[in-house]
């Protein structure tokens, strides 16, 4: 059955560019929208196959005569109002036309309103629920004159008495209404006037929210915030394309005005916003609202504090996302794979004109994060000396369709000279060698650092304009020299499948308060168990003991001998997580090691010690974490895969289990993976990736038993030594006691 | 019509593989579910001993976590279910297809061709449910005799049912599910049909030693090891099995009149 919708737009753009994308997602076939726009001083503009836009130009415009018109374009079949201030999920239409078969009307008993941008709330349903077949229309229309939604109140009263049946039941509907009605009527139309061409998207992930709303349960996405501006965009670009190859597609959050920029990339899931790009605490919120997983790698931000330990911006927003290690790595590069070759083309003969000669693009003058006001003479300069041999083009004076059609143009030319603008990150797509301009010294953390391996030099700006611009010209000379090869595009990896195995020491408890609370603690692992997401590989008995080899009190196990147990169950790529036997575990703790462990590689998992009641298991990650208000060193799980196990070999520690300092060892050995080293000062932080964020496992206060009296123990004073030695080769920084703990 | 089964195991590793061995035989279509842990004392089974939360511990969770990928195969597994009930109801909850369904526990063993009987008699639409008699072991050479008394009470051995998708389990001991038709084949009538299978309840000293602490027979161990040690069959079970009526006997194997034996008898 043919569904049409008709939305009446009345000047709200951005909700209208939301409800118009929902209707965009929707699954069913032969559908059409039908917009009709009553706002006389603005013409929508929007070319696609599925949508007609119909701008009222009559003064004054009637919403009624609207939708009658509206209904004239319409033959047959499933007719909806559509709502301006409200989206569909995908499976909307589909439920329309399907609960229309064989009846002249239907009507979904509920719908969700999303209210203060926070809740979703179940209401009863309002008239966008309401679809009706052509033909019940032209027995019991037209819409009469009306406000607030009477006009379509009042048609749906004609038909519903015209054909009785009931309402249909829904327990979790497909269509959300975006505010309250006070919310909504607070909405203004927008005062833009002229053609307005729509580039409709979503701002929220309504599926997910729909769905916290019905199970409680955030759907498992990532979402890479970075507002802005493209080149902090484009930065990123290469970690959002590891996520893709190694875990899923991640949502990418940005600010509206730079959304033009995705339609270069196929590995992202564009998740624009309506704020502008510096308020990050906002964004932060919106995007925890909505995914289960959420990585921050902006760096500066209102209500946002960065700590700043990396050289420059564009290294510590790769910090932040986590791959610090690799921003060195030239085969990580801003991958433009949806790139426009005509539009380049056509790009690169508008800059060339008549000049064949081989081009040099310089940008000095056009910085918006870094501007440099002394910087415009340098183009003059450019000029002077290679005018002659070089066409020199002045980037500021060329706009592309979008940013990334520059990169076609960047292949075709010699060199690169700018200033700290996005140019600096887009060209780390292309081997063009680079010359570029950098803020002062001592604002260093501010100027970005080139990467891809070509850039011939970084120079100051001040140094360029003290020395006369002989540094310029003499990186110039050599950036001329060398060779602008175009890079091939890379073969995405298979994504690899990992099943995580639950590796935990068990033993009979004979103590009631310590089975009651370990108990308590277990009962979080048992809805894991049963959905799959983790496989118990529980170990019982072990070849080994500290009784039996190290003459200790207690037959405690090695912890060598329980990861073999688990090891030998598993394959290569299988993640093995160790977790202790008292520890309750967050119901998106697999996901996210799926996540954590593919992108990055092996943890450990922070002690959150928690202290009276647990906090209700439905919180967040981050919330459970501000309910322990301790320190704790210690650690309570490791990730890691078989194949990393492997790798590491003799360096992972035959340690005793249940004693002290093996934790810490091994955590100290995951950070080197990443090439942290541990310090004393350290290793209370939690340090991403080597360490994943606090409040995936909690751990119930109560007092060690290895802390009781047995500080040298023969199983601690074993570990200890194991420690110590290992620490002395390759953490000569951290200071341990002779026993081997921590000083 | 396809098989569906569901076994609940727990220390079940002595069984398992002998059960699959006969799945795979089947020339039908089948679906094993495995329902692993420890069933918490509630519910229809509330009279039993509590065990704290845990797995097998005898090597059964890692020769499931060797089938996860078998394509017959669905591994369920808690430590700690609420009641047995609860264990069938998730193996059950996941059948999407109208078949066959088997509670084959995890000390019952059945011919491949006997399950291919069961299903062709639901095929031929001769019934809605199933009553089966079992032979009991009591020990690996040693078999209950006697009928409607212990091991095989009138009420025993509800085990096959014609399953529509939806249909939900009420209670596990004795088994009893919503929307199930009345038909049912009879004891007798399953007999008939060669449809007789191996009860192996009290084979193994372990699997006694659990039933001693896990159902509350006090001195089941030393009572199975008299009845082991004995020499004199037939013989009567109550001396050694003080739960049992008085009139149940018990015999040695060779002594039966011939039945078709499942395989691996001997252990």
């Amino acid at each position: 059955m043919r569904a049409t919708a008709i939305l009446l737009a009345t000047g709200k753009i951005p909700s209208l560019l939301e409800s118009v994308a929902s209707f965009l997602t929707q699954d069913h076939e032969d559908s059409h929208l039908i917009i009709v726009n009553a706002v006389q001083r603005q013409t929508l503009v929007f070319d696609h196959p599925k949508v007609t836009v119909f701008n009222v130009k009559q003064t004054p415009c009637l919403p009624m005569k609207a939708r009658n018109y509206a209904m004239t374009l319409v033959s047959e079949g499933a007719i909806i109002a559509w709502p301006e201030d409200g989206v569909a999920l995908p499976g909307f239409l589909s439920s329309v036309a399907s609960a229309l078969d064989g009846r002249e009307w239907c009507w979904f008993e509920k719908e969700y309103v999303f209210e203060a941008g926070q809740h979703m709330k179940l209401e009863s349903a309002s008239e966008f629920s309401f679809a009706f077949t052509k033909m019940a229309f032209d027995k019991c229309g037209p819409f009469l004159p009306g406000i607030n939604g009477s006009s379509e109140r009042n048609l749906v009263g004609r038909i519903v008495s015209m054909f009785p049946g009931e309402k249909t039941a829904v327990t979790s509907p497909n269509l959300i209404r975006v505010g309250n009605r006070d919310e909504r009527e607070q909405v203004t139309p927008s005062a833009v006037c002229g053609h307005i061409k729509l580039a409709p998207a979503m701002t929220r992930d309504w599926q997910s929210l729909a769905q916290v709303a019905q199970s409680g349960k955030r759907k498992n996405s990532v979402c890479i915030v970075e507002l802005g501006r493209n080149g902090d965009i484009i930065n990123i670009l290469p970690f959002c394309k590891m996520v893709a190859d190694r875990y899923q597609k991640p949502h990418l959050m940005v600010a509206r005005e730079f959304l033009g920029l995705l339609d270069g990339v196929s590995y992202v899931i564009p998740y624009p916003t309506d704020l502008h790009y510096a308020k990050l605490g906002q964004a932060l919120r919106i995007a925890k609202a909505d995914h289960s997983i959420v990585v921050n790698c902006q760096i500066y931000g209102e209500e946002f504090q960065q700590t700043r330990m990396a050289k420059s911006f564009n290294e510590e927003s790769f910090r932040n996302a986590g791959i610090w290690n690799l921003f060195k790595d030239n085969t990580l590069r801003p991958e433009f794979d949806l790139r426009d070759r005509d539009r380049e083309k056509v790009l690169v003969e508008q800059v060339r004109g008549d000049d064949r000669r081989e081009m040099i693009l310089v940008n000095a003058s056009a910085g918006i994060s870094s501007p440099c006001p002394q910087c415009t003479v340098l183009l003059d300069e450019i000029r002077r000396v290679w005018g002659e041999m070089y066409n020199v083009v002045d980037l500021t004076q060329v706009k592309g369709d979008r940013f990334y059609d520059l990169l076609g143009l960047y292949e075709a030319s010699k060199a690169l000279c700018s200033i700290d603008t996005a140019h600096l990150h887009l060209c780390a797509g292309t081997n063009i060698p680079v010359v570029a301009l950098l803020q002062p010294k001592a604002e260093g953390w501010a100027g970005t650092q080139v990467r891809g391996g070509n850039c011939v030099a970084s120079i100051f700006y001040n140094d360029v304009l003290r020395d006369n611009c002989q540094s310029l010209h003499e990186s110039l000379a050599a950036a001329l020299e060398r060779p602008n090869p175009t890079i091939k595009a890379r073969t995405p990896k298979k994504k690899v499948e990992r099943r995580i195995f639950h590796m935990v020491d068990r033993h009979e408890d004979t103590d009631k308060a310590v089975i009651e609370r370990k108990s308590k603690m277990m009962a979080s692992w048992d809805p894991l168990y049963e959905s799959g997401q983790l496989i118990p590989a529980h170990c019982w008995s072990y070849p080994r003991n500290a009784r039996d080899i190290l003459g200790d009190q207690r037959p405690l196990p090695y912890l060598r001998d329980l990861i073999i147990n688990a090891a030998k169950q598993c394959r290569d790529n299988d993640i093995l997580l160790f977790t202790n036997d008292d520890n309750w575990l967050h119901q998106d703790l697999p996901e996210y090691l799926q996540f954590h462990v593919g992108v990055y590689g092996p943890c450990s998992i922070f002690r959150t010690e928690i202290r009276g009641s647990m906090p209700g298991p439905q919180m967040r990650p981050e919330q459970i974490a501000g309910h322990s208000r301790e320190k704790h060193v210690g650690r309570d799980g490791f990730a890691f895969t078989r194949a990393w196990l492997e790798d590491v070999g003799e360096d992972f520690p035959d340690a005793v289990l249940a004693a002290s300092d093996w934790d810490i060892h091994l955590a100290c050995l995951i950070r080197l993976h990443y090439g942290i080293v541990t310090t004393g000062s350290n290793i209370f932080e939690v340090i991403s990736p080597a360490e994943i964020p606090k409040g995936y496992t909690m751990h119930l206060a109560h007092q060690s038993a290895w802390s009781l009296n047995q500080h040298d123990s023969p199983a601690n004073n074993w570990n200890g030594q194991q420690f110590k030695t290992w620490a002395a080769h390759r953490l000569p920084l951290l200071k341990l006691t002779e026993h081997g703990n921590l000083a | 019509m396809k098989l569906c089964a569901f076994t609940l195991a727990l220390d079940a590793i002595r069984f398992l593989p002998r059960q699959l061995a006969v799945f795979e035989q089947l020339k039908l279509d089948w679906h094993w579910f495995i329902i692993s842990g420890v069933a918490d004392s509630v519910l229809d089974t509330s009279w039993v001993a509590k065990i704290p939360p845990r797995l097998s511990l005898d090597g059964t969770d890692e020769w499931l976590t060797r089938h996860l990928d078998h394509p017959n195969i669905t591994v369920i597994r808690r430590q700690l279910w609420p009641g047995k009930n609860a264990m069938v109801q998730a193996a059950i909850s996941k059948i999407t297809e109208p078949c066959v369904v088997m509670q084959i526990d995890a000390d019952e063993i059945w011919l491949p061709s006997q399950l291919e009987t069961i299903c062709e008699q639901f095929s031929q639409d001769h019934c809605d449910r199933m009553r089966f008699y079992c032979r009991y072991f009591v020990g690996p050479d040693l078999i209950v005799t006697t009928e409607n008394l212990w091991a095989n009470r009138p009420g025993e051995w509800n085990r096959a049912w014609r399953w529509t998708p939806h249909m939900v389990s009420i209670k596990h001991e004795p088994p009893l599910f919503q929307g199930i038709g009345h038909r049912e084949m009879d004891r007798e009538a399953t007999r008939a049909l060669g449809l007789v299978f191996n009860h192996e309840a009290y084979v193994y000293e372990d699997q006694v030693a659990f039933k001693e602490k896990y159902y509350l027979y006090p001195g089941a161990v030393a009572g199975w090891k008299r009845l082991q040690a004995h020499t004199q069959f037939p013989t009567k079970l109550k001396p050694f099995m003080h739960w049992v009526e008085d009139g149940v006997m018990v015999d040695k194997i060779p002594q039966l009149p011939p039945l078709q034996l499942a395989p691996d008898l001997a252990h």
